[in-house]
This record gives structure tokens, sequence and C-alpha cells, in this order.
């Protein structure tokens, strides 16, 4: 028993890695939610010019290969890049080889996984009840945080996790883009590459394998949870 | 005072509407493409016409020459649909006060206790829409309309699509809010035995058009042909008097001017006259008393004017002591008892074809 204890028990190195992980996508899903939710209720309800380009922006980091997506942010956001050369001389602030860019990368690549479900779930509401509420007069920015807001927080609820689920295996556009630079970019599927190409630690390996996994599972089950309870209370379990 | 004169078009339907109404109730009455919702929806602000004027008592909602047109939030327009709309995250007492925490109206509305108490909601305050009855949602839909402090209430068909037990639970709220007569009320209908039950004022409308406007006694007379391709017969609506009620045989008897009538139902007693519909096809006519027969109200008129509905009949109309009623007849019945105008005839109402209104 305590030969398996101590098998399972993470090295300073693995506990770093989880720690980074669970902050950069923590911080990557938080940042990217409003704005989340913002695109997805202007594709959900309006009609406007650049729809459609709008709409194929949002989902381009889910069809180009994450390499790609972590060269175009090297290019615009690495030091010289064009957005990341004003920031530095600006803010004196840079993304790069930082955990601030591991996390830009994370919530990139999860952005269209995030924007799916909310836009789902608004479109899911029913513009009956917003029209009720203008006639009972609620101002737009109202009937949104009473009406749209509430009745569209499953959806809500499921971009945070499946947005973070994402954020926590995303490797290609990260590795691209920041780099594999221990206690600051190197993030669990980063890790667990770095020990798959230095043999001789399999514990290391296992470990955080069956870590990522228990995240994972994590993830869904408290999904599962929110989504039920969230039904209970707004009463669709009674009808 | 609704003002309503207004033009314009919506997708492929023209339309232009023009009526007054001073009544508690005004109900807009005609088959569906009548213009019956664009009207309702264009006095909420949903749709805008062309050209016209929408006024509501002093507060003028649109008007073209002036380039008016108020935000539909600040029309104050209660709107009660018939699916009723209830927030389904939000418990009946959130659902009730809506209007007071997101829309800001709290001046001069109604008592929340008065109209939790007119409405009969005190004891679902804590329950959730989706674990209400049908009934019940529409009754909190009113109460959220009332609540919102409301220059006027819209009522788009908010019976229809209940069963007639459920409409039966919902009348008697919408005749008490009617006889209060706070706020006017449009109603919308395709049931004539609402209109009759509910309004004052009755707007019938067809494509697009108001056909007829005025009292509902006035129009009622009006409502067929254009309907039913003149196959359903016209009907009359007659102030009764309640006069006593006879419990061997479960009637009622009412006074009909100074003539007795027989209803076979048994009414409370009450000081204000019931309204009553009577079909025309319910209605027979006879030169002489007619002794023997199963028609239980006999009673005696003066024919005011004889009108051909086509080559088969004729609808006849006749005044009961002041009270108009129509007679459907055969053009060869007409003919044969040489009925005309000022002729004073029997007129038999078969007592179970009348249809009560509260």
């Amino acid at each position: 028993m305590d030969a398996i204890l101590s098998y399972l028990a993470l090295s300073d190195v693995e506990t770093s890695a989880i720690l980074l992980s669970l902050k950069v996508a923590g911080v990557a899903v938080l940042v990217a939610l409003p704005l989340a939710l913002l695109v997805a209720f202007l594709l959900a309800r309006y009609k406007f010019p650049g729809r459609t380009a709008l709409n194929v922006l949002v989902l381009l980091p889910l069809v180009v290969p994450p390499v790609v997506t972590g060269y175009l942010l090297l290019i615009a956001f690495g030091r010289q890049g064009f957005i990341g050369k004003f920031l530095f001389e600006t803010f004196d602030f840079s993304f790069a080889f930082q955990w601030t860019g591991a996390a830009l990368a994370a919530g990139v690549m999860a952005f269209p996984l995030m924007v799916r479900p909310i836009r789902q779930a608004i479109e899911a509401v029913n513009r009956d009840w917003e029209v009720t509420a203008r006639t009972l007069g609620a101002g737009r920015l109202t009937v949104f945080f009473t009406i749209i807001f509430p009745l569209a927080l499953p959806g809500l609820i499921a971009a945070l996790i499946l947005g973070f689920a994402k954020a926590l295996g995303e490797f290609g556009a990260t590795i691209t883009f920041v780099s594999n630079i221990p206690d600051e970019t190197r993030t669990l599927p980063l890790a667990i590459y770095s020990l798959l190409q230095s043999p001789g630690d399999e514990g290391g390996l296992w470990r955080l394998t069956i870590f990522s996994i228990l995240l994972a599972v994590g993830a869904v089950v408290l999904s599962e949870v929110m989504a039920q309870r969230l039904k209970r209370l707004s009463g669709e379990s009674d009808a | 005072m609704l003002e309503v004169d207004i033009a314009g078009q919506r997708g492929e339907f023209n339309y232009a509407l023009s009526f007054k109404s001073a009544a508690n109730v005004t109900a807009l009455f005609g088959v569906s493409g009548a213009g019956k919702s664009t009207l309702i929806d264009a006095i909420s602000g949903h749709v805008l016409p062309e050209n016209g004027r929408i006024a509501v008592g002093d507060s003028v909602f649109f008007d073209t020459i002036n380039r008016k047109n108020i935000n539909v939030r600040k029309r104050r327009v209660g709107h009660i649909f018939q699916d009723p709309r209830l927030f389904p995250h939000m418990n009946v007492k959130r659902n009730l006060t809506y209007a007071r925490w997101a829309g800001w109206r709290n001046k001069k509305a109604a008592s929340f206790d008065d109209i939790v108490d007119m409405l009969g909601l005190g004891d679902l305050l804590t329950r959730m829409p989706a674990s209400l009855s049908g009934g019940e949602r529409q009754r909190v839909a009113i109460g959220r309309a009332l609540l919102s402090d409301p220059r006027v209430l819209l009522m788009d068909e908010p019976l229809t699509g209940l069963d007639h037990w459920r409409k039966m639970e919902i009348m008697p709220y919408f005749e008490r809010l009617a006889n209060e007569g706070g706020v006017p009320i449009v109603y919308v209908s395709h049931d004539l035995d609402e209109v009759v039950q509910l309004a004052d004022h009755m707007v019938l409308m067809d494509g697009g058009r108001v056909l007829h406007h005025g009292s509902v006694a006035e129009v009622l007379p009006k409502v067929h042909g254009q309907f039913d391709q003149g196959k359903h017969a016209p009907s009359a609506l007659i102030d009764a008097h309640f006069e006593s009620i006879d419990p061997s045989w479960d009637m009622t008897w009412l006074k009909i001017g100074r003539q007795n009538f027989a209803l076979s139902e048994k009414l409370e007693p009450r000081a204000e006259p019931y309204r009553v519909r009577i079909d025309a096809s319910d209605v027979a006519l006879a030169l002489n008393e007619p002794r023997g027969t199963s028609f239980q109200n006999i009673l005696y008129g003066r024919v005011l004017t004889v009108e051909k509905m086509g080559s088969a009949y004729s609808d006849v109309t006749l005044s009961i002591d002041g009270q108009p009623i129509i007679a459907r007849v055969t053009n060869k019945a007409l003919n044969e008892m040489s009925i005309t105008p000022d002729l004073q005839i029997f007129v038999m109402i078969k007592s179970v074809a009348v249809e009560m209104a509260l």
C-alpha cells in the first residue's frame, strides 16, 4: 500500500506542471468567457455586415492546425509582433515565453468551443420572453441580464467546463508560441511530452497521465451535476 | 378613450383600421387574418403602421402627422398573450413584480396585495411556472400585466387553447377586471360567447378593415354572412332582469321588458340585468298564440325589418318591449304568413338554446 502511495506521490516538477496548467487554463477561460458571451450573443441575435466573417474567424482555431495558430500568435504577439511590440513598448508587457502567453494560446484555442454552447443556449431562449419583458418596461440591457443570461446559464457553464478542459489539454499552439519552459510555460501536456522525449521516468509519465484523466473526468462530472442542478432550479424537470 | 386610425402593410397584408371606443372593454372580433393581431401589435408598438394615429386616453402612442412614436417600453401597455409567457426561471412572485424590479414601474401602480387577492394568487407566490396549471399561469400573466401600471390592457385571445373548465376558472377574474373599469381593455377573440360576456364595445373586423363598430348589442346582429357564408344565423343580445327561481324545474324566470322568459338553468338573483344571447335560428314566429308546443318562451313582439338573406330565407328583426331580437325564417313562411314591418307577432324561443352571459 505504502509502495503504491509513494509511487503515486507527485514530485515537485510534476506538481509545478499541474498547478501551472490549472492557472493557465483557469485564467484563459475566465478572460475568454465574457468575450465568448458577447460574440455568441451577437451571432445568435443580430444580423449585421461581417456576421459570416466573424463566425468563420471564431471557428478558425478549431479547424486550423494548432501549430499554425501558435505561429500566427507568435507573429502578432511576439516581442517583434505588431501587437506584441506595441504592448511591450507602451506597457512594458509581453506574452512571449510567459505563462500569460500560454494562457492566451489556450484561450484562443478554447474560444470556438466556448462560443458554440453559449450561442446554442441563447438561440434556445424564446424571443417571446424578451418581447414580454420589454412590454413590462425592461430595457435591452435589463432584458439581457434578467432573461437571456439566466436562461442561457447552463450553456455558459457548459462553455466554461468545455473551454477549461480544452485549455488544459492545449499543446500545439502553446509550444509554438511560448515554447516549453519549466515553471513558466510547461503545462501538463508539455510536461508529458518532455518526459516522453527523455525516457527513464515512466513513473512520472504515468502519474501525469492519470492526473490528466482525473481532471477530465472531474470536469465532465461537474458539468453534468451543474446541468442537473440548473434544470431543477428553472423548474423544467417538473413539467 | 381608445382611438385608432391606422393604415399600413405587413408582409402581403394590407390594413386600414379606424375606430374609437370609450368602453371599459372593447372586443376585436373577426376570423383569423382579419387584422386583430396586427391591430394589437400596433397599439403595443411592435408593429409600426405607415401612417395614422393611436391614442389611449391622454397619451398619444403614435402619430405620423406629429412624427410621434413612443417606444414599446414607454407605452405602458399590459399585453396578455394566448400563451402566458411566464419567465420560467422566476417564481410567481418574481414574475408578478418583474415590471417593478426590472422595468422601474412603481409609481401609481395598483397594490400588489390587491391584485394577488383579486386573482387568487396568494397560495402560488413561491411556485415555479412549470408547476402551475394552464389557468393558473394565465392568471399570473394577467397579474403581471396589471402590476406593470398599464395605460391599457391588451388581451390577445387569452382563453384560446384552454379547455372549457380552465376558461370557466378565468372568466370571473376577467369580469371583475372589466367591471372595475380601472384600465381599459382591448380583448381579441374569435369566440362570440367571450365577447358577449365581457365586452361593451365591439369592433367587427375582416380582411384588414373595420366592418362595424359600436355597442355589442348593435354589432352582434351583424356577425354573420361574411364569417360563414351566411350559413350561420346571426344572434341578438338582450338584457333580461332576474325575476325568480322555479325550484321544482331548476329553472330561472327572467323578465324581458314586461314579459317573462324562462331559462333552464339556475341563476343568482341580482339587480343588474343578465345578458342573454339568442341565435336567430332558435327563434320561431307564429301569427296566433301557439298552444301545445315545446317552446317554453312565447313572447309578443313587433316586426321591425325584414331582410332577405338569399332565395331561401330571411332574417326578421323584431322588437320585444323595445329589445331587438332576430328570427331566421324561410322565405316560404315569410310569404305565407305575410310578415311585414309593424306586424304584431308571437315570438317563440327555445329556452334551452339561450346562451347565458354572466
